[in-house]
């Protein structure tokens, strides 16, 4: 034990002494989603290449797109996909697939839901539990996320915007009705508690103080999930802007090839994550 | 010198009043002053921006704290100001002070932990309601109620006072037909700064009141307020979504302005008496 840590202790001097000329840093801004897995991943990075700072901030996809535009940030983090007058301006690589899993509450009879009802209850049509399964009488208590989020974004465009018979697309508005929270941990922690709540939250945040329901007959599993016959998932991506990451630093290049690596593919699945590694440069 | 200090702090007051009406002023231009204020649907991602569900919102809670906090927070000045031995009040006046020093996301918590599970449990609903926001913004309020109003009862002339007693009134009859009526300014630029500080309350509203943004049915309806709706969605609103949010912040900015200014008058009246 001693020897091990005297060693640490030596190696933390050796390179101390090296990386005081220079520090690299490198700023990531972005998703609130993505944010956690970056900030596993930028630890692990920090810990084996001691002359690099990994700065990793939050602020909402926009803006950690906007901020790769304006050069303040190196990386943004994004849970949406980029929209066409981001995607011509930048770079961006998928780094991994969240699940999105409808919760209810443990002691929920109700295990499973169809994306027909979903649909149904989340545009304010069903109303009681009773017409899916559940104790009638009971009033849904609706959880969604805050206009302009990413994980709310996925919901809408998968769940709420389909093609019906005539082939026509329709676009559903998620009630009014529906209470609104600002991250998938409160809304993880009422629905908890709360017999009558339905939500939806990442897979990874996903625990044994809630259930994760079947959609459509399939269960919300990593495995699943890395199939696509889950069908709720969203794509994380990085985001690049080409004028200047790599012309001035080969830390931002080597950072990411640490993310796509086995090393962080191994974070990204310890945390519920499917990784994937889709670049898409110009 | 005092000068230039004194203009710096407000032309910080002039740029963010500028700046706020600037980003927000073209919105409510395009969308109509009476769409925007009265509209009830807010979709701000497909174009719908009605804050009339949140200007309900913001009042009922409002309401709904006045309440609780008012008849509660005049009687804990008037027990201060004339009742409490000397101990007790030196006791109770820090303790206030320190209700007043708890930072907001902690009521937020406390109430998300105990005031929304018992009201989901033992009233029902989904206890994120005008009900709980109203329980903890009246708590909230307390502090700026009871110290102001205090101190309005305590600085009377004792002429007040002494008169009522020598006249053979009682000592509760006293409070009540005299001092309570001569202080009455400054009691009511109390509750109208504390009635500023409900209104302006965001952290602890947008964890308890659940922030929904259709109409509320009753005190047991999820709702959101003015400022949940700037605090809850700034983080991701860009373009038009963003000047709806500093359209909003114009609205509250008008409110919180007028309640002010009621309460500015009312103290200097109150001045005038003495």
């Amino acid at each position: 034990m001693i020897i091990v840590s005297s060693a640490v202790f030596f190696t933390l001097s050796v390179d101390g002494n090296n990386s005081k000329i220079a520090k690299t840093r490198i700023t990531i801004a972005g998703s609130t989603s993505v944010q956690p897995y970056i900030g596993l991943i930028s630890e692990e990075y920090e810990k084996k290449f001691m002359s690099v700072t990994v700065n990793v901030q939050g602020g909402g996809s926009s803006n950690g797109i906007k901020a790769v535009i304006d050069g303040t940030a190196d990386i943004g983090m994004s849970s949406r996909a980029l929209k066409p007058d981001e995607a011509e301006k930048l770079d961006y690589i998928v780094i991994a697939r969240d699940g999105l899993v409808l919760i209810t509450h443990k002691d929920n009879p109700v295990d499973r839901l169809s994306i027909e009802q979903v649909r149904g209850i989340y545009s304010g049509k069903i109303t009681d539990w009773g017409e899916v399964g559940g104790e009638s009488g009971r009033a849904f208590h609706l959880f969604t996320r805050e206009a302009g989020s990413g994980t709310r974004m996925v919901f809408e465009e998968e769940i709420m915007t389909f093609t019906n018979e005539e082939g026509e697309e329709i676009v559903l508005t998620i009630t009014a009705e529906s209470m609104v929270l600002n991250s998938n941990g409160a809304i993880k922690a009422m629905v908890s508690g709360d017999l009558n709540a339905l939500g939806f939250i990442s897979l990874g945040m996903v625990d044994d103080t809630v259930r994760g329901l079947q959609l459509d007959g399939v269960a919300p599993t990593l495995e699943n999930v890395n199939k696509g016959v889950y069908r709720l998932y969203r794509e994380f991506l990085l985001v690049l802007n080409p004028q200047i990451s790599y012309s001035d630093s080969n830390a931002i290049n080597d950072f990411i090839n640490f993310i796509l690596s086995e090393d962080g593919r191994e974070i990204l699945v310890n945390e519920s994550l499917v990784p994937v590694a889709a670049v898409h440069c110009h | 010198m005092f000068l230039i200090f004194a203009l710096t702090s407000i032309s910080v007051l002039a740029v963010i009043t500028g700046f706020i009406f600037m980003q927000g002023f073209p919105l409510i231009a395009d969308v109509g002053l009476r769409d925007f204020l009265f509209g009830t649907t807010w979709e701000p991602t497909r174009g719908q921006f009605g804050i009339g569900a949140m200007i309900a919102g913001s009042l009922a809670v409002t309401f709904g704290a006045a309440l609780i906090g008012i008849p509660v927070g005049i009687c804990c000045s008037i027990f201060m100001a004339e009742f409490a031995p000397g101990i007790v009040r030196k006791i109770f006046r820090p303790a206030i002070q320190l209700l007043a020093g708890i930072p907001s996301v902690v009521y937020g918590f406390w109430g998300i932990m105990f005031v929304v599970p018992f009201i989901r449990n033992y009233f029902g609903g989904p206890g994120l309601s005008i009900l709980a926001g109203s329980i903890v913004l009246g708590i909230m309020m307390l502090p700026t109620i009871i110290s102001i109003s205090e101190v309005a009862i305590v600085s009377l002339s004792h002429t007040y006072k002494e008169g009522a007693l020598a006249l053979g009134m009682t000592h509760w009859q006293t409070i009540l037909a005299v001092q309570l009526p001569a202080a009455k300014s400054g009691i009511v630029a109390g509750v109208i700064l504390g009635l500023g500080r409900a209104l302006g309350e965001t952290m602890a509203v947008i964890m308890i009141l659940g922030n929904a943004t259709a109409l509320p049915e009753s005190i047991l309806s999820p709702v959101r307020t003015l400022t949940a709706n700037i605090g809850l969605e700034m983080g991701y609103a860009t373009g038009v979504h963003r000047q709806a949010l500093f359209a909003t912040g114009i609205v509250l900015f008008i409110i919180i302005m007028l309640l002010n200014i009621i309460a500015q008058h009312l103290t200097n009246r109150g001045d005038m008496i003495e």
